[in-house]
C-alpha cells in the first residue's frame, strides 16, 4: 500500500491506501467543522471564502484564510520533498515518514484541544491551521505515490470522475475496460470510505470530544504499521524460498 | 516556453506564495481581530427575515413574532448586548438582565453563546465594522427562514450616560 510507487501499484494497494486515507481525512474534517466551524480537508471552499472576504475589505479574516490555504499548500510540499528524496534509498520509510508527520499534527491538535483548548479564535485559527498543513501532507502523499490516481481530501475532482465515468458507462466498450472499472472502483471506495469516517468521527465526537483525534491518529497509525507487518512478511518468505533454494542447490551437487 | 522563463515563474510564484503567507501572519498580529472589534455595547436596530420560504412574507419581524422566536433561543428580549473581554455577554433589556459567555469559530464569522444550563447556540456574523453588527440564525418559527438581527454600536461615552 505505501512501498510501490506510481505504476507499479496494484488496484488493491489503491483502493486500500484510497480508503484507509480518506477514511482518516473525513474523521478530521467533520470533526474540524463541528468543533471550528471550519473545513480542513478541502480548500476548495476556502479559496472562494478568501476572495469574499478580500472583496468586504476583511484583511483579517482574508489573511487567516490565505494563511490556511498556504499550510496547506506547505503539508503537500514537505511530504513531495521527503518522497523526491529519500525513494530511492527506501520508500517504505520515504512514505511513511510524511504520515509520521501528520500523526503527530493530529495528536498535537487532540492534546491540546483535550487538556488546554480555551475557545479562543487564535487557538482555533492555530488548530485549524495545523489540521491543513495535516491534510496537505497526507493528499500529497497519496496523489503522489499513487501517480494522481488517488486523491483523498478532492471529492470535487472524484465527484467530477465518477460523473464521467458513469456517462462512459452507457457505452459497452467503456463497461468492458477494465482499467475504466478499476478507476471507478477506487473513486467509490474513497467516497465511501470518506462519507463513514465523517460519520463515525461525528458519533465518537459526542462521546469523546478532541480523542476522536486519537482515534484518526490509530487509523493513520494502522496504515504504517500494516504496511511494515507486510514488509516483514514478504522478507521472511524471501529469506525462507532463498535458503530453501540454497538448500536444494546443496544436495543436487 | 524555455526553462530559463519557466525557472523564473517557479522563483517568482513561490517568493510571492512565502512573502504573502508572511504578510498574512503579520496581518493577523497587526489588524485588529473580530474578537477585538465585537468587545463593547450594541444595540438592537431590528429584526428581518433575510430568507424566508413563503416568498410572498413580509421581511419585517413583528414584535409578536420576535417574542415568540426569543422563547426558543438564549438571548431572549433584549435591547441592549455588551461584550466584555473576558467573554461574558451581559443583555439588557426594561425588564431584565442576562449574563452569557460568548466566543468566536471558524476565522471569526460565528458567534457562540451559551448560557450557564449548558445550552449553545451559533450565529453568523454577517458584518462587523465600527459602527454596525449584523448577525444570522435560523429559525423554525412560524415561517422557516433565516433571520437578519441588526445592530448599531453604541459610543462609549452615550452608553456610560445611560447606565
Amino acid at each position: 500500500m505505501l512501498r510501490k510507487f506510481s505504476n507499479s501499484r496494484t488496484l488493491k494497494d489503491n483502493i486500500q491506501l484510497g480508503s484507509l486515507s480518506a477514511f482518516s481525512a473525513g474523521m478530521v474534517n467533520v470533526t474540524s467543522l463541528i468543533i471550528f466551524f471550519a473545513f480542513t480537508s478541502n480548500v476548495t471552499g476556502h479559496y472562494a471564502i478568501l476572495a469574499e472576504e478580500i472583496s468586504k475589505g476583511n484583511w483579517y479574516q482574508a489573511s487567516v484564510v490565505f494563511a490556511w490555504i498556504f499550510l496547506f499548500f506547505i503539508g503537500n510540499f514537505v511530504s513531495n520533498i521527503i518522497i523526491i528524496n529519500f525513494n530511492k534509498n527506501n520508500s517504505y520509510l520515504a512514505h511513511s515518514a510524511p504520515l509520521i508527520i501528520e500523526i503527530i499534527c493530529l495528536l498535537a491538535v487532540g492534546y491540546y484541544g483535550h487538556f488546554y483548548y480555551r475557545e479562543t479564535l487564535s487557538e482555533t485559527e492555530i488548530m485549524v491551521g495545523t489540521m491543513l498543513f495535516a491534510m496537505g501532507i497526507q493528499n500529497g502523499l497519496t496523489a503522489s505515490i499513487s501517480n494522481f490516481s488517488v486523491k483523498t481530501t478532492h471529492l470535487t475532482g472524484l465527484t467530477t470522475d465518477v460523473g464521467i465515468l458513469t456517462a462512459m458507462f452507457t457505452k459497452k466498450k467503456y463497461r468492458q475496460n477494465k482499467q475504466l472499472r478499476s478507476k471507478f472502483n477506487v473513486l467509490l471506495a474513497i467516497a465511501a470510505s470518506y462519507l463513514a469516517g465523517g460519520i463515525v468521527a461525528g458519533v465518537i465526537y459526542y462521546e469523546a470530544k478532541f480523542l476522536v483525534f486519537f482515534a484518526v491518529s490509530a487509523v493513520i497509525g494502522f496504515i504504517i504499521l500494516y504496511e511494515y507487518y507486510k514488509l516483514k512478511v514478504t522478507k521472511f518468505i524471501r529469506i525462507k524460498r532463498t535458503s530453501k533454494l540454497r538448500k536444494s542447490i546443496l544436495e543436487t551437487t | 516556453m524555455n526553462i530559463k522563463n519557466s525557472n523564473l515563474i517557479v522563483l517568482v510564484s513561490s517568493t510571492l506564495l512565502v512573502v504573502g503567507f508572511i504578510i498574512s501572519i503579520i496581518n493577523t498580529m497587526v489588524l485588529v481581530s473580530p474578537t477585538k472589534h465585537i468587545e463593547g455595547s450594541w444595540k438592537e436596530i431590528s429584526w428581518e427575515y433575510e430568507k424566508s420560504e413563503n416568498i410572498n412574507a413580509d421581511k419585517k419581524i413583528s414584535d409578536a413574532i420576535k417574542t415568540e422566536i426569543c422563547k426558543e433561543l438564549i438571548i431572549h428580549e433584549a435591547e441592549v448586548w455588551n461584550f466584555s473581554s473576558n467573554g461574558n455577554l451581559e443583555l439588557t433589556s426594561d425588564i431584565n438582565n442576562e449574563m452569557l459567555s460568548w466566543t468566536m469559530k471558524g476565522r471569526g464569522n460565528i458567534l457562540e453563546l451559551s448560557h450557564n444550563t449548558n445550552k449553545i447556540e451559533h450565529y453568523n456574523i454577517q458584518v462587523l465594522n465600527n459602527d454596525q453588527m449584523v448577525l444570522y440564525f435560523s429559525t423554525d418559527i412560524q415561517a422557516k427562514g433565516i433571520v437578519k438581527m441588526t445592530f448599531e454600536r453604541i459610543k462609549e461615552d452615550k452608553y456610560a450616560q445611560k447606565i
